[in-house]
């Protein structure tokens, strides 16, 4: 198995080297056998690097122990059903992972492309290629998954316990299939430079692909939250963790991108704009999975020190560079082929959506490079971490949230201040209201009043549009509400999708809100019998259970909960310790609801039988994790391709109504 | 007419005041106790010495439990958040704090991500008027004072959109709704 993976990454390296050169090549000598040949060659590097997959797959469950990268990553202890999380638990593995997701990807990106690219795919394979040959050469030259042992060693290292959790199935597989995604809207976007096209042919497919890649980041993005969440005992979610910047700056980028693409695709504006952060978000997405390799900044999640680095590195700046350097060439094809109308249009109002996005990259970037800055400037070592970014970043999401409910009310082109302010009114009144029945309630806290008043705001504007579209419908078509409002959603997918994205948003609004200002807090140290109060909970400790496993020993505490006097439920949380890792896994109780979370871990198990806990009270917290398959299905409907039965009576009867103003 | 602008702008300061506010609001401490709530502030200032990347207040290693401990006996004394800071700066560096002083050089941190903003929404201001000064390269843009005709102007842009991409057209409205559209501004 080992051998047919290392020849599988060989062939693959051949095929997409020829790929690259061949579509080159061929567009250039006009040869179409050549570029058709290229192709072929794409979607024949897909299924070596499928082979090679299954056979470190195989490996695994074979416990093939020959193979190093096997050896260290999982041992005969270990379920079968982790050897998914194993294959990518390390550097080679990951690598392989993002190769096969690329190599597909790139596959189904070239077959799938529009007819109007036709001129261009020739250089969009070519530059697939290159980044998934980059890939390959530095899997098959430094970093080869299927390197032997000069012996067999009887068993492997074991399987990190921090992995060996349900959110580890999916957070970094999404994560890194986000990050490497980026590649393809790039692709598209490069192609069509090079081949001299003007701007517009590349937009949908650009689209498209950006919102797949901005899909799997959220989700990975979530998922790791909910996984730091439950696992990692503290009780937070969110660490502004180097790496989990890497990972959320892209994501920014991405955001302001679908976004601005919307600009372009119906007023054929902003053209450079979207070349800029399509560059902006790979040159981010290749930084990002160059901090996972060998970055200077040391990080939970990084896979250690590695001779990778460097390589990254020059592939950053290339990646950076000569993109740049296209895009100066290419610079006077890229005039927008109309104007903006007005300061007050939605036009307007997607570009200080882009700035705010992009501000907040750069303050996330600007807070991972300060320490290296000020080691120049003074010498002395600073860090940059929590404080710092919810200090700065803090206002700017807010100031996001604010223009998310204000932006899809503002017409395109031109809106009369009137209308506008005719179409604010209700969301600034259910906002405001808001605001007030929660300060007579006794809220008294500034920063969560904006939070939650912003919330309502938005949240009112995108009902009131779902109400008036609906009721419009309702009343030329005699159509039921359901069907009336299921029917408009369909007939305008990108922008109610995009609404019910936002509506997520602001569903982890509320958890990021509700945790950060009422979340309460406390550590203590119980013995059984012994209870605590924390809110209006009463928790009384049982004892704990100590469980010998083959690789750990497993704690599993219980914890009566009481609310006013009434048994709520019998919680068990779990502790285990791996002495060979050296190291604590601990799964916290939560007992979750809407309103709030009951959050129980247990941070020691002391010699006499007592536990330290920590207790939180985690208000609003379930909206956000509740907002993942919100947002998935918002992304799916915006993509959704529309179906031609709606286009065509549409464009006959709307003929029939703008002839006149037309003629 | 830059509405957007200065909506953001003002609400940006608005953040700023009230994050000075919040951080203005330190509890009253009496003597011999403390809030657990001010202890739990700082714990979420310092840095874990020997964990990457984590607060004291995140990390579970030993090292974190005593510092924990510290910080909640100098309150108990009646120290002040900043000299608590201080004590562990003067032990451990000033990279034991999470975020750069915002004082002496170090104040380039804060204010770098205030003057990038601050630039980006003047470039922002600029580009959009040069946008909406430069001379129409086709007909139709010429500016429409009345308001009363920007649903028609709209119900053109769409169908002209139709036009430019035919083969895939996602962003119009159906026409009974387009219709009712207009119908009701015009109530």
């Amino acid at each position: 198995m080992a051998d047919l993976g290392a020849i599988s990454l060989w062939i693959a390296l051949a095929l997409t080297v020829y790929s690259t050169v061949g579509s080159v090549a061929g567009k250039l000598r006009v040869s179409p056998a050549l570029v058709e040949s290229a192709q072929s060659a794409v979607y024949a590097a897909g299924l070596v690097l499928i082979v090679a997959t299954l056979s470190l797959v195989i490996s695994f469950i074979s416990r093939d122990f020959e193979i190093a990268y096997v050896a260290a990553h999982s041992d005969l202890a270990m379920a079968n059903r982790f050897t998914w999380v194993a294959f990518y638990a390390g550097n080679e593995g990951s690598l392989l992972y993002i190769a096969t997701v690329l190599s597909v990807m790139s596959a189904i990106a070239v077959w799938r492309a529009p007819k109007a690219l036709k001129e261009a795919m020739p250089y969009t394979t070519a530059v697939l290629m290159l980044v998934l040959t980059f890939f390959i050469a530095v899997m098959a030259m430094m970093a080869n998954p299927f390197d032997k042992l000069p012996f067999v060693p009887l068993d492997g290292e074991g399987i990190n316990p921090l992995l060996t959790h349900f959110g580890m199935f999916f957070h970094p597989p999404a994560l890194m299939a986000g990050l490497i995604c980026i590649t393809v809207p790039f692709a598209f976007a490069v192609g069509s430079l090079l081949a001299g096209q003007s701007g517009d042919e590349w937009v949908d497919a650009g689209r498209v692909w950006g919102i797949i890649a901005w899909a799997l980041l959220a989700s990975g993005l979530l998922l790791g939250s909910w996984w730091a969440y439950t696992i990692l005992g503290w009780g937070g979610f969110w660490f502004w963790d180097p790496v989990e910047n890497a990972a959320f700056m892209p994501w920014l980028a991405l955001t302001a991108f679908i976004h601005s693409i919307m600009v372009q695709k119906r007023r054929g504006m902003f053209r450079m704009w979207n070349i800029v952060l399509i560059n902006v978000a790979f040159g981010l997405a290749l930084y990002g999975m160059f901090m996972n390799r060998g970055g200077s900044v040391p990080s939970v999640h990084s896979f250690g020190a590695s001779q990778l680095g460097w390589v990254f590195l020059m592939f950053l700046a290339i990646g950076v560079i000569v993109p740049f350097v296209i895009f100066i060439w290419r610079y006077p094809l890229l005039k927008s082929a109309q104007n903006l109308d007005s300061m007050l249009s939605r036009e307007a109002a997607f570009l200080v959506n882009n700035l705010l996005f992009l501000a907040i990259a750069f303050v996330t970037l600007w807070g991972t490079v300060y320490p290296l800055i000020s080691r120049l400037m003074t010498n002395e070592e600073i860090t940059v971490a929590r404080p710092f970014y919810d200090q700065v970043n803090g206002p700017l999401m807010l100031a996001l949230v604010l223009l998310m409910g204000v932006g899809p009310l503002i017409p395109w082109r031109k809106a009369g201040l009137a209308n506008v302010r005719k179409t604010l009114i209700p969301p600034v009144v259910g906002g405001l209201l808001t605001v007030a029945i929660l300060a007579i309630l006794g809220l008294h806290k500034d920063y969560a009043l904006i939070g939650f008043g912003l919330s309502a705001f938005v949240t009112t504007g995108i009902l009131m549009e779902w109400y008036r579209g609906t009721r419009s419908r309702r009343r030329s078509s005699k159509e039921s509400y359901v069907t009336a409002f299921i029917r408009l959603i369909m007939a305008n997918r990108p922008r109610y999708g995009g609404y019910i994205v936002h509506l997520a948003v602001v569903m982890v609004t509320l958890g990021i809100v509700g945790t950060s200002f009422f979340g309460v807090q406390k550590d203590v140290v119980l013995s059984p019998g012994q209870s605590v109060q924390i809110e209006d909970y009463d928790l009384v400790f049982l004892g704990t259970v100590e469980t010998p496993k083959a690789n750990r020993t497993e704690f599993t505490s219980t914890v009566q909960v009481f609310r006013d006097g009434d048994r709520l439920e019998t919680i068990r949380t779990e502790r285990a310790f791996y002495p060979s890792f050296n190291m604590a896994s601990t799964r916290a109780a939560i007992r979750s609801t809407p309103v709030e979370d009951l959050y129980i871990v247990p941070s020691e198990n002391l010699p006499d039988g007592s536990v330290g806990f920590r207790i939180l009270v985690n208000p609003l917290i379930w909206w956000m994790w509740v907002a993942g398959p919100v947002m998935l299905i918002g992304t799916v409907i915006a993509l959704w391709p529309q179906n031609i039965r709606v286009f065509v009576p549409a464009q006959s009867s709307h003929r029939n109504v703008s002839r006149p103003l037309t003629a | 007419m830059v509405f957007p602008l200065v909506v953001v702008v003002s609400f940006l300061v608005l953040s700023v005041v009230y994050i000075e506010r919040l951080q203005a609001q330190t509890p009253e401490i009496e003597k011999g106790s403390f809030s657990e709530r001010e202890a739990q502030n700082i714990d979420r200032m310092i840095m874990c010495p020997v964990c990457p990347a984590e607060t004291i207040d995140q990390a579970q290693v030993q090292i974190s439990q005593q510092m924990r401990q510290i910080v909640r006996e100098m309150l108990a004394e009646g120290k002040e958040r900043q000299e608590i800071l201080e004590f562990f700066v003067d032990r451990y560096g000033q990279d034991i704090l999470g975020a750069p002083p915002k004082t002496g050089v170090n104040l380039v941190a804060w204010v770098t991500p205030a003057v990038g903003v601050a630039g980006g929404l003047l470039a922002v201001f600029f580009i959009l008027r040069s946008m909406t000064r430069r001379e129409p390269t086709n007909g139709s843009s010429e500016l429409i004072q009345d308001a009363e005709l920007i649903p028609y102007l709209q119900l053109i842009d769409r169908h002209l959109d139709m036009t430019r991409f035919s083969n895939q057209v996602d962003d119009i409205i159906e026409p009974s709704n387009a219709r009712m559209d207009i119908s009701e501004r015009k109530e």
